[in-house]
């Protein structure tokens, strides 16, 4: 195996803008002073009429990309997903409420913004826009991933929430021969039979990794990446947990909230019609708030890793017994 | 003849006033004080030919664009709307209503089947239309269009921080399309502005911020219509009008009382209102 380049689902983003720029002349970008964060020099450079820097003012940037919104324009609304939808979740709800093709980009989300703390650390943004009608949500798990769904959210209509990260990944081929990123497609990388991992954003290289460690021990774990968590592609969820009758469910996001609620609520709805049996699930995510640290010390310390997945994997495979699923 | 067509806006004014109260008492639900403080601004800005507008074609891409940002005076707004000609006043009746396009607050939506023919945004929650308002002149910046944008708000929401922000975001983008209107009538839900949470000199907070200021008398059509034709005319400065109003206004035991801030009519209040502002409208058409 070939090592490639690592690159953050940040830099996916900022590459597409330019292609996004020039396919859609509607298309205008916001920025709340944080362009560099968000890789935007590119675009600004190309398009300088078209780049709206808004300075620290997340509230008022929302409402005024609503008002482009009304005036024909697409916005892209960019900042860090602690403060987009963090501070501004007002000023989106009446913006959706509308029904407005606004494009919400948070940025730095989850724990890998490492040094810069909790305050910092947006582990409820999911939740947040989950709590919402009517706003697609999609969370790429690699640059190319970003890249892709950058270009399919700019021409759906309604509002979208993109989730990127800073941390530099590994490219998802670096494991298999990916499908090509379909927007509201799941994406499985691994087909198994013992387990199936749900997972999105950077636990996705996580649980690639958790899935060779598993199967050098002859577990067989099926990988489903759900970069488009809305719509969530409830039958690839379905299909799947009917074959192996177990799931982990891994996001770099609070545990009570977000991701997990969402394809356990999945689950929960199809038992009794397409589902005739139980489903043993374990969760991995956060509880309480993050902390200072490296990226990768501060993953480690809260469980969001490969070796976690591992752990989980054995509790799970014990419920499963228990519930003479296996 | 202009003041014989200020003397129609007056009229036009107390009879918007009865249909929004008739509206506010149908539905026991509404906001009486700042609908009745904001009519001659409404006949100013909708029948004194200040906003371009086609009520035939409300997305005509040559209009002015009105942006209510205080949504809770959503009565005299609809009231103004349906007399412009944008839907049929009979809708007048559903406002607050189950299955109704006259939603509270106003409701901007790409549905047809729910949207409400002139209205331009969502608003409700206080503080989003300016910036609301600066998007659209934003946009009409980048496309190189004329129209200009009007922004109404009360004075209670300049307590919001997100006002300041977009005072900000105007001034810096040279927004000089756009023109908020305030209206200044010194109550809010709790009581006093001055008691409630001061806004201070707001003239001069609002020049700090490089702001035009143009202050004027909410119920003096001949003022109004100057200052509108004023702001309109200069596209060289960011502007905002105080509209200095009297709550309830037309009312005689609705004025300057912030208990008519939100509250509906009991039967015998509303006749008595609405003798009062049909004996005003009356007046109008004697002078006339």
């Amino acid at each position: 195996m070939q090592a490639k380049q690592l690159s953050a689902t940040r830099d996916g983003f900022g590459q597409a803008m330019v292609e996004v720029g020039y396919k859609h002349p509607e298309v205008v970008v916001l920025s709340a002073d944080l362009s560099e964060s968000l890789k935007l020099a590119e675009f600004k450079r190309e398009f300088p009429s078209r780049f709206i820097e808004c300075g620290v003012a997340e509230q008022n940037m929302m409402s005024v990309a609503a008002g482009l919104a009304l005036a024909g324009k697409i916005p892209f609304i960019t900042s860090f997903a602690a403060f987009n939808p963090g501070r501004n979740l007002d000023q989106l709800r009446v913006a959706a409420y509308s029904g407005l093709s606004i494009k919400i980009i948070g940025g730095h989300a989850g724990l890998s913004v490492g040094e810069d703390g909790a305050t910092h650390q947006a582990l409820e943004d999911l939740a947040i826009i989950g709590a919402l009608p009517d706003i697609e949500i999609v969370v790429p798990a690699d640059s190319k991933q970003a890249y892709d769904l950058t270009l399919a959210i700019a021409q759906r209509q309604g509002p979208t929430y993109m989730r990127l990260g800073r941390m530099k990944l590994e490219p998802l081929d670096q494991y298999t021969a990916v499908d090509k990123t379909k927007f509201g497609h799941a994406q499985i990388l691994q087909a198994g039979t013992d387990l199936t991992i749900f997972c999105c954003g950077l636990m996705v290289q996580q649980t690639m990794q958790a899935a060779a460690k598993l199967s050098d021990i002859n577990i067989s774990a099926e990988v489903i990446n759900l970069h488009t968590l809305r719509p969530l592609d409830e039958k690839a969820i379905i299909d799947s947990v009917k074959k192996t009758k177990t799931a982990i469910i891994a996001c770099e996001h609070h545990l009570d909230s977000g991701f997990n609620t969402l394809i356990m609520s999945v689950i929960a709805k199809h038992m009794g019609r397409e589902l005739i049996h139980p489903v043993a699930i374990e969760v991995i995510g956060t509880t309480g708030f993050g902390e200072s640290g490296k990226d990768a010390q501060v993953l480690d310390k809260y469980g969001l890793n490969s070796l976690a997945i591992v752990k989980k994997t054995k509790l799970l495979l014990a419920k499963k017994l228990r519930l003479s699923l296996g | 003849m202009i003041d014989r067509s200020r003397q129609q806006l007056a009229r036009l004014a107390f009879t918007l006033r009865r249909e929004a109260l008739s509206m506010i008492y149908q539905a026991q639900s509404g906001h009486p004080a700042g609908s009745l403080g904001m009519a001659e601004l409404f006949s100013a800005l909708f029948f004194g030919k200040i906003l371009r507008f086609d009520p035939n074609r409300p997305d005509w891409e040559k209009r002015d664009y009105f942006l209510l940002s205080n949504g809770h005076i959503s009565p005299i707004y609809y009231a103004t709307l349906a007399y412009a000609g944008f839907f049929p006043k009979e809708e007048l009746a559903s406002f607050r209503q189950i299955n109704s396009r006259l939603q509270g607050h106003p409701h901007f939506t790409l549905d047809p089947h729910k949207r409400l023919p002139g209205v331009e945004n969502t608003s409700g929650p206080l503080g989003q239309g300016l910036s609301q308002a600066a998007g659209i002149a934003m946009a009409l910046q980048i496309d190189q269009r004329k129209n200009q944008v009007f922004c109404m708000m009360s004075d209670g929401e300049q307590q919001e921080g997100q006002t300041w922000e977009a005072y900000q975001f105007i001034t810096h983008h040279k927004l000089h399309n756009l023109i908020g209107i305030i209206d200044y009538n010194n109550i809010q839900i709790s009581g006093p502005i001055s008691n409630t949470m001061s806004l201070g000199n707001l003239k001069l907070k609002l020049m700090a911020f490089g702001m035009k200021v143009y202050e004027v008398d909410a119920h003096d059509l001949t003022k109004l219509l100057a200052v509108l034709q004023q702001a309109k005319a200069d596209q060289q400065q960011a502007k905002v009008i105080i509209a200095k109003s009297i709550p309830g206004k037309g009312v005689s035991f609705m004025e300057n009382d912030y208990k008519w801030h939100g509250k509906a009519p009991s039967d015998s209040e509303y006749h008595q209102a609405i003798s009062e502002l049909a004996i005003k409208e009356k007046m109008c058409k004697q002078s006339n």
